[in-house]
Parts: C-alpha cells; sequence; structure tokens
C-alpha cells in the first residue's frame, strides 16, 4: 500500500511538473507580448522596455522557465493587472466560497444519485425506471445556467420564498439555489452511471451466490452489489468534485457567488492574463490532487486494484 | 433411505418480447437422502434452470414458475411445497437446507469481502451464534474441505487464491449449515482434470460423511459416471431418460442418450471419426424425435475403430518425412516486475526450452493443464508473442529472424483457430466478408467474384449452406461459428493450422461434429495441425503424436495410442488417472467399493 502511494504521489509530482510547463508555454503561445498588453496599445516604446525588464521578459526563455518554476512552486502565481494584488491571495480568499458550494451540491447529487440509481436498477425495465431516467436525461441536457436563472425566477422572483443573490455571510439560506442549480446534472449522471453499474453488478455470478446462501433481497443489493458497483461512481463523482472545486464559473457569477469561477470570469472579462493563467493553473492542480485522492480510494474499495 | 425431494411436472418459462420458451418443460423426479441424482445435458438442455427452479432463484423476469410441484420432505415424512412458500420462508432454506455450488468458482464469490466474511455471513443468518463462533466454525469448515493454511486463507480475497481453492470455499460455504440437499451446478467444469478429481473426491466424501443428498449438474458423462447414483438424461427442456448410472451406461434406451455415449472422444480405443447424435436419432420440424438406426453404442464405435495396424503404418509414413516445422530450445519469458520502479525481480518462464519437429500431415497434440505454458507455445511458432530464445524453422525458414513484411507472407501458411467462436468473429462482418477479407488482404485470387466463388466453396467444406454468405455472425450457434473460423483459416490456403482450444467452448455433440470437420479437412486440403487442448481425450481422438506440457517444459512427447497405454512419466500417469473414464467396468468398481 506504501509503495502504490509512493509511486502515485511520484506520478503526481510529474503530471504537475508538466501542467506548470504548459502553462508557461501557453503564455509564450499567446499573440502579442505580454508587457505591451499590460500597457495597453497606446503606451509608448520606452515605458514597454522599462516594463519588459522589470518583468524580467529579457531574459533567456530556459532561465524564464526556472524562475517561473520557482515561483510556482513558492505559492507566487503573480500579481493582478486590475486589482494589483497577488494571486495567491486571492485564490485563497475565494476558494472557500466555491469549497462549500462544490461540496454541498456533490454530497446531495452523490447521495440522491446512487439512490435513485440503485432504485432505477432494481426497477430495470419498469415504469418507474423509465420515468427516473427521463428526468436524469432532461437534467444532463440542461444546462447550468439555465437552470439557475429559471431557479431565480421561479424560487426567487415569482415564489419569492429564496434569496436571489449573495453569499452566507447573509443567510445560509443563500446556498440554496446555487448548490441545487449546480447539482442536478452531477445528479442525473451519477443516478445513470449508478444504474447501468448495479444492473451489471446483479447479473454476476456472486449475486446468485448470496442469494442462494439465503440473504435478504436488501442485504445482497446493500452489502453485495452496491460496493462492486462503485468504482465508476467514484470516478463520475470525482470528476465532477476536481470540475466543480475549480469554479463554477456560470452559477457564481449568476447568484453572485464570491467563488473563484466568479473572479476567473471578471479576469477574463478585463483580459487580466496573470490571473486567467493563475486561476487555470489553480484548477489543473486541483484536478491532479483529486485524482491522486482517487487513486489510493480506489485500491480501499477495490482489492483487487493492483498495489504492487 | 427415505425420500428427500420429489419435483413434479415442473415448468418454468422463459418470456422474451414475443416468445414464450419452456425452458423446463413438464419435469418429474424424486431424489432420496443420501443418494446423488446427476443430471446431464447439453447447453439449453434445461439442466440449470431445473436446478434454479428449486432453490426458486429464477430471474423474474424474464423467468417464471409455471406449473408444478416442488416437495421437500422432512425427516418424519411431511412434505413441504417449496413453491407455495412465501419468499421470507423460502429463504429459510437457501444456503440451510438446500444449498448450492456454481461452475464458475471465478466469479462466484464477491471479489470485495474475504474469503472468511463470505462464509461466517451465512453461518450468522441461518445458525443463531456470534462472529467469534461463527469465525471458528468456518476456519473448521475450512479445514474440513482440506484448504491448506486455513487461518491464513479465512483473511483472504478470493482473486489471491486458485481455482481449485476457490471452489472449496464455495464447498465449504454450502456445507457450511449442514445441508440435506447439495446442488452442484457443473463444479468442476471450469477446474483442471487433476483438480476436478480431487474435488470430486472430497464431494463424496463429504456427502458420505453428512448423508446428504446431491444434485449433480453436467454436460460430462465422464463425471457422471463417477459420481451418480441415478441420471437423468435431459434434452430441450425434457426428461429423456431415466436410470440408474450403470443402466444409463450398460443399456441406454434413447436415442439421444446413445449418441451423448458414443461421441465423446475415447481413451480406450481409437477412431476414424466420431459417431455424433444425429447417427442415433432424427429431430423433425414438430420437435419429435425418431431413432435412425437400432444399433448399440459399442456396435457403432466398433464399426469406426482403426486397427493398431492401420496406425502404425500412418506413424511409418509420417516419420519417413522431412520436417515442416521443427522447433528447437524455444523459450518464451515474461519479466515480473514489482516494487518503487518497477524493476524486473525475475522471470515467468512460460516456455522453458522446449523442442520438437512437427511432420506435413501430421497432428501434434499438445496437452496439458492450465498455465502450462501450450497456448503460449503456439502463440510463440505464430510470433504473435516474441519468443525470448530459440528457433522456429518453417519450411526451412526461421520465422524467429523474420522482418515484418516476410511475416506477413508467412502467416498465409499458417494460421491459427482460437477458443472463442463467439469473440473471434467480428460482430460487424458478414460471413461471406469477413472470409473474403482475409483474401484480399493476402492478394489471394485476381478478382473478388473469384474469392467470393472461393468463399462459397469453403463455406460448403465445412458443411454451411451458400446463403449462410450473407448472414452476420450473431446467426449462428457455437458450433456453426466455428465452423465459419475453419473456413476463414482455410480461405488461406494454409499449409499449418494451430488449433488453440478450438472445441473447448462447444456442447459434445457439437464437439464430435467439428473434430470429424477438422480431421476430414486435414487429409483433403493436406493441412498440418497443432492441436492445443486441456483435454486429453479430445487431443487423443485427432492427434498422432502428443507431447504433455507442465510448468513450460515438455514433460513426454509420445505416439499417442502409447501414450495412454505406457505413459512413461509420473506427471502424464496423474493426468490420464485424473480424467473421468466413463466406462461400465469403472462404475460396477465405484458401486461394489460403496
Amino acid at each position: 500500500m506504501v509503495v502504490f502511494i509512493i509511486r502515485k504521489f511520484f506520478y503526481m509530482i510529474v503530471v504537475l511538473l508538466g501542467v506548470i510547463t504548459s502553462s508557461f508555454i501557453v503564455n509564450y503561445a499567446l499573440p502579442g507580448d505580454p508587457a505591451r498588453v499590460m500597457l495597453g496599445q497606446r503606451a509608448d516604446e520606452q515605458s514597454v522596455i522599462a516594463l519588459r525588464k522589470e518583468l524580467g521578459l529579457d531574459r533567456p526563455k530556459i532561465i524564464q522557465y526556472i524562475d517561473y518554476v520557482g515561483k510556482v512552486l513558492k505559492g507566487d502565481l503573480g500579481k493582478s493587472f486590475t486589482t494589483n494584488r497577488t494571486i495567491i491571495e486571492t485564490l485563497q480568499e475565494r476558494f472557500p466560497a466555491t469549497a462549500l458550494l462544490t461540496i454541498t451540491a456533490l454530497l446531495f447529487s452523490t447521495i440522491f444519485g446512487i439512490i435513485i440509481g440503485v432504485i432505477a436498477a432494481l426497477y430495470q425495465g419498469k415504469f418507474l425506471d423509465s420515468g427516473v431516467m427521463a428526468i436524469a436525461l432532461f437534467g444532463i441536457s440542461m444546462p447550468s445556467f439555465v437552470l439557475g436563472l429559471l431557479y431565480l425566477l421561479v424560487f426567487g422572483v415569482i415564489l419569492d420564498i429564496l434569496p436571489i443573490s449573495g453569499y452566507i455571510d447573509r443567510g445560509w439560506n443563500h446556498l440554496i439555489l446555487p448548490s441545487m442549480a449546480l447539482a442536478l446534472r452531477p445528479l442525473s449522471i451519477i443516478a445513470r452511471v449508478t444504474r447501468s453499474s448495479m444492473i451489471d453488478t446483479l447479473s454476476q455470478d456472486y449475486i446468485r451466490t448470496a442469494r442462494a446462501k439465503g440473504l435478504s433481497e436488501f442485504t445482497t443489493v446493500a452489502r453485495h452489489a452496491l460496493r462492486n458497483a462503485l468504482n465508476p461512481v467514484i470516478t463520475t463523482v470525482s470528476a465532477w468534485f476536481a470540475g466543480l472545486l475549480a469554479g463554477s464559473y456560470f452559477i457564481e457569477y449568476i447568484f453572485n457567488w464570491p467563488g473563484i469561477g466568479m473572479f476567473t470570469i471578471d479576469a477574463i472579462l478585463k483580459l487580466d492574463y496573470p490571473a486567467i493563467q493563475g486561476s487555470v493553473l489553480f484548477a489543473a492542480i486541483i484536478f491532479v490532487l483529486v485524482n491522486f485522492i482517487v487513486d489510493v480510494l480506489y485500491a480501499v474499495v477495490d482489492p483487487k486494484v493492483k498495489l504492487g | 433411505m427415505s425420500q428427500l425431494l420429489e419435483v413434479r411436472n415442473l415448468i418454468t418459462e422463459f418470456r422474451s418480447e414475443n416468445r414464450i420458451t419452456k425452458a423446463v418443460n413438464d419435469v418429474s423426479f424424486s431424489l432420496k437422502r443420501g443418494r446423488t441424482l446427476g443430471i446431464v445435458g447439453e447447453s439449453g438442455s434445461g439442466k440449470s434452470v431445473t436446478s434454479l427452479s428449486v432453490m426458486r432463484l429464477i430471474p423474474d423476469p424474464p423467468g417464471k414458475i409455471t406449473q408444478g410441484n416442488i416437495l421437500f420432505y422432512e425427516k418424519d415424512g411431511n412434505a413441504t411445497d417449496l413453491l407455495t412458500l412465501p419468499e421470507e420462508t423460502m429463504r429459510t432454506y437457501r444456503g440451510n437446507r438446500i444449498s448450492m455450488i456454481f461452475q464458475e468458482p471465478m466469479t462466484s464469490l464477491n471479489p470485495v469481502f474475504r474469503c472468511g466474511d463470505q462464509i461466517i455471513e451465512a453461518i450468522m443468518l441461518h445458525q443463531k451464534c456470534s462472529k467469534a463462533e461463527a469465525r471458528e466454525k468456518t476456519l473448521q469448515l475450512l479445514r474440513m474441505v482440506k484448504l491448506p493454511r486455513p487461518e491464513t486463507m479465512i483473511d483472504q480475497y478470493p482473486h489471491q487464491l486458485s481455482g481449485g481453492q476457490k471452489q472449496r470455499i464455495m464447498i465449504a460455504m454450502a456445507m457450511s449449515c449442514n445441508p440435506a440437499l447439495l446442488i452442484a451446478d457443473e463444479p468442476t467444469t471450469a477446474l483442471d482434470v487433476t483438480v476436478q478429481a480431487t474435488i470430486l473426491d472430497l464431494m463424496r466424501e463429504l456427502q458420505r460423511e453428512h448423508d446428504m443428498a446431491m444434485m449433480f449438474i453436467t454436460h460430462d458423462l465422464g463425471v457422471v459416471a463417477e459420481i451418480a447414483d441415478d441420471v437423468i438424461v435431459m434434452y430441450k427442456g425434457k426428461i429423456v431418460e431415466t436410470g440408474s448410472v450403470q443402466q444409463i451406461f450398460e443399456d441406454p434406451q434413447h436415442p439421444y442418450t446413445k449418441g451423448l455415449l458414443a461421441c465423446r472422444p475415447r481413451l480406450d480405443m481409437k477412431l476414424k471419426v466420431l459417431p455424433t447424435v444425429r447417427d442415433f436419432m432424427e429431430e423433425h420440424p414438430d420437435g419429435s424425435i425418431s431413432e435412425r438406426s437400432h444399433d448399440g453404442v459399442t456396435e457403432v464405435l466398433t464399426r469406426v475403430a482403426i486397427t493398431k495396424d492401420e496406425i502404425a503404418l500412418r506413424n511409418s509414413v509420417l516419420a519417413q518425412k522431412t520436417p515442416l516445422l521443427s522447433v528447437k530450445d524455444l523459450q518464451v519469458y515474461f519479466p515480473i516486475r514489482t516494487g518503487l520502479f518497477s524493476s524486473i525481480k525475475g522471470y515467468v518462464k512460460a516456455v522453458d526450452s522446449i523442442s520438437f519437429d512437427v511432420k506435413p500431415g501430421e497432428t501434434l497434440g499438445l496437452v496439458g493443464e492450465s498455465g502450462c505454458g501450450k497456448t503460449t507455445t503456439g502463440r510463440a511458432i505464430l510470433r504473435l508473442v516474441e519468443p525470448t530464445g530459440g528457433s522456429v524453422h518453417f519450411n526451412n525458414q526461421d520465422v524467429t529472424t523474420l522482418s515484418s513484411s516476410e511475416l506477413k507472407t508467412l502467416r498465409r501458411d499458417m494460421q491459427i483457430i482460437f477458443q472463442d467462436p463467439y469473440s473471434s468473429l467480428n460482430p460487424r462482418l458478414s460471413v461471406g466478408s469477413a472470409i473474403m477479407e482475409v483474401m484480399r488482404v493476402h492478394s489471394i485470387f485476381n478478382s473478388d467474384n473469384e474469392r467470393k466463388d472461393y468463399a462459397q466453396y469453403l463455406l460448403d467444406k465445412v458443411n454451411l449452406l451458400p446463403h449462410h454468405f450473407n448472414n452476420y455472425p450473431h446467426e449462428f450457434s457455437g458450433g456453426q461459428r466455428q465452423r465459419i473460423c475453419i473456413a476463414r483459416a482455410l480461405a488461406m490456403k494454409p499449409k499449418f493450422i494451430i488449433c488453440d482450444e478450438s472445441v473447448s467452448a462447444l456442447d459434445v455433440s457439437v464437439q464430435a461434429q467439428v473434430l470429424n470437420l477438422l480431421v476430414q479437412l486435414r487429409d483433403e486440403f493436406n493441412l498440418t495441425y497443432i492441436f492445443i487442448s486441456h483435454d486429453l481425450s479430445v487431443v487423443k481422438f485427432i492427434s498422432d503424436r502428443i507431447a504433455v506440457m507442465n510448468a513450460g517444459k515438455i514433460v513426454e512427447m509420445e505416439y499417442a495410442q502409447q501414450l495412454y497405454d505406457m505413459p512413461k512419466e509420473e506427471y502424464t500417469r496423474s493426468l490420464i488417472n485424473a480424467i473421468p473414464k466413463g466406462t461400465v467396468e469403472d462404475i460396477r468398481k465405484r458401486k461394489i467399493s460403496q
């Protein structure tokens, strides 16, 4: 197990280095001179050269690269053009809001997604199954921002029972609409993945063995089938988790949720390159970290995952 | 002996979209305490459905028991009809009074739970005891089924055990509540012969000690002869014959039973062709069966037997020819990688310096248990896996040194037919295009018209019909698919074919037809075979010489009959002894010893 974790950790470091390198390269693949972009088209040549020197852009690329990697490893992602604060500071400040929204939405969608998926699998081909799966299809097809706007309209304006904008510092009920808007898609997908994985597992020989032992249907399903069916579900949940942690752009924007997603959208609208680069790099690191944790989790759930 | 189980007029149906199939059609039988009932039949005969019906484990939908009684007798003679019990009460029978073991030990245990816990679960469910007591009892059970190191095994996961060990775990689980009836559905089919022999011994022993009745379901008449007291033979959902095991083997009445007995490849005599079920019976479109000939099994067998002189003549002719294939010191090693940096810690010697020749027109049988290296040998000869060392000369060319373009030319001459006819045909290619495709790739013939003609000719040769040319694989049965694979291999006009377990997935009666076809094609197209199989009797039927492999080495290589009559090596002898022969003499001996 220890060797397994060390190896996965080693792979993670390699991937992280790759991520940092590509974010460095992307910076140079962008058209235009960063200094020129920072100062704007009308700036005179003198100040551009001065800024290039200040930013170290006149040094050889390899030195710049080493410098960049060193800075990133120290947590220095540069300064935002617009706010003039370090990016890492802003990300740290905004991460809790995003994490709260993500965890709430995913807890909800995982728990209910699995329950719905299992029920659909048990009633495979019957009315309940087709009904639930039709709703899930709707949930998958509906983009979260449309759903967000719909919620705003129905619960916030027409029924006027939930607040439509702002963070929990103004009350916990502010969490409900954005997290529910965010939860429907992963919930639908988790339900579908659970259903198909369960149907597959329920046809396995060891389920027949469990029934032949005289176990009740509930024990057979909950104890013997569910754990075997979980692997693809973990993959789905983790992909969503990593994706949402990096910022749920539209939902945060619509509900004025002060998270990373909103920060990124702001940065894009204002062409704040270091901020964009910083949040993209941050998203990539979150992805890699979450995947590392999931790999270890697989090994815990399924004893057959090779530890050697 | 008192009655234990009586099945009366059982009908189990399966519904698909527009059809109702009676998988079990009006079946009645009974079983006494302490006796073993063998249920024999081929796939689709309804034998497994019968056993699952007794357990009431038919998946519903699509299955349903629509008629009949299943009476379970208590010691005092009172009977309960299992079909009328509420599900909850039925569960107190399952795993407790009636328990079951299945064919696939590999998949029948839950992979995410430790072996011991799966047995403990069954004990705690049916017996009021603490977890510690259940664990103690589990250890006793593991000792009873003779597992090595029970203290370690109890905490191991299924994938850490071998197939035979897993089946012992299953048996321990089934025996955990001292059932009155054990249903064993093909419990040894997936196991090697030597392992099968030990499992059968164990089951017999447990049955005697616990005075338990057994329903033993199998397609293998040899196994039935070793274990059953009474036998029922099933065909397409119906019982066609019932009798004591002696009656069935000595004097079978129904033509299907005769056919089944005759079409098994035998170890004690060499045959020109295998009799098939069709030699004995004819099935009419309305489903009725009539007898074709009134001959007994022995008469038919003697008619097709080859004399020792004929064998000797063929062997001497083959011996004078120069070899077509010559394998010298062939090695295939697979590295074992472990540790943080996946460094090579050693090698699995899958094939360990083996040498042999194959003469043109000859069939060399390669036989051994799973993991002995027989399949790897076949693949290394074709360079489907790269040999680590040694040489393979085919037609005076060293296959191991050829470039990939030279290899392509050579592949025309050397073909392989795999075990599983279901997965070795592309489901999206019609049979005709599958056969024509290989001809096109190797530029055999100049036009598609000629190729089509030849494909039709080949279909005819493998006993398929011309209109099958446009059909897709899913429209064919397993035996037909294997014949398509044979036709496809023949399309290249090869000189040499490796048959890798090519008949192992087929029912005995179909197996006989395919084996006959292979022999007939060998003579007609002047082919040379290497025939790889775990089944010594199949290998013995088709081969001129047999090489027995164990742990990557050839243990013994000899003419087929000689190998069986006078095995020189201990390993060969143990392999031959482990095979259930299914002869009348053996049954008599067993009955007397009982």
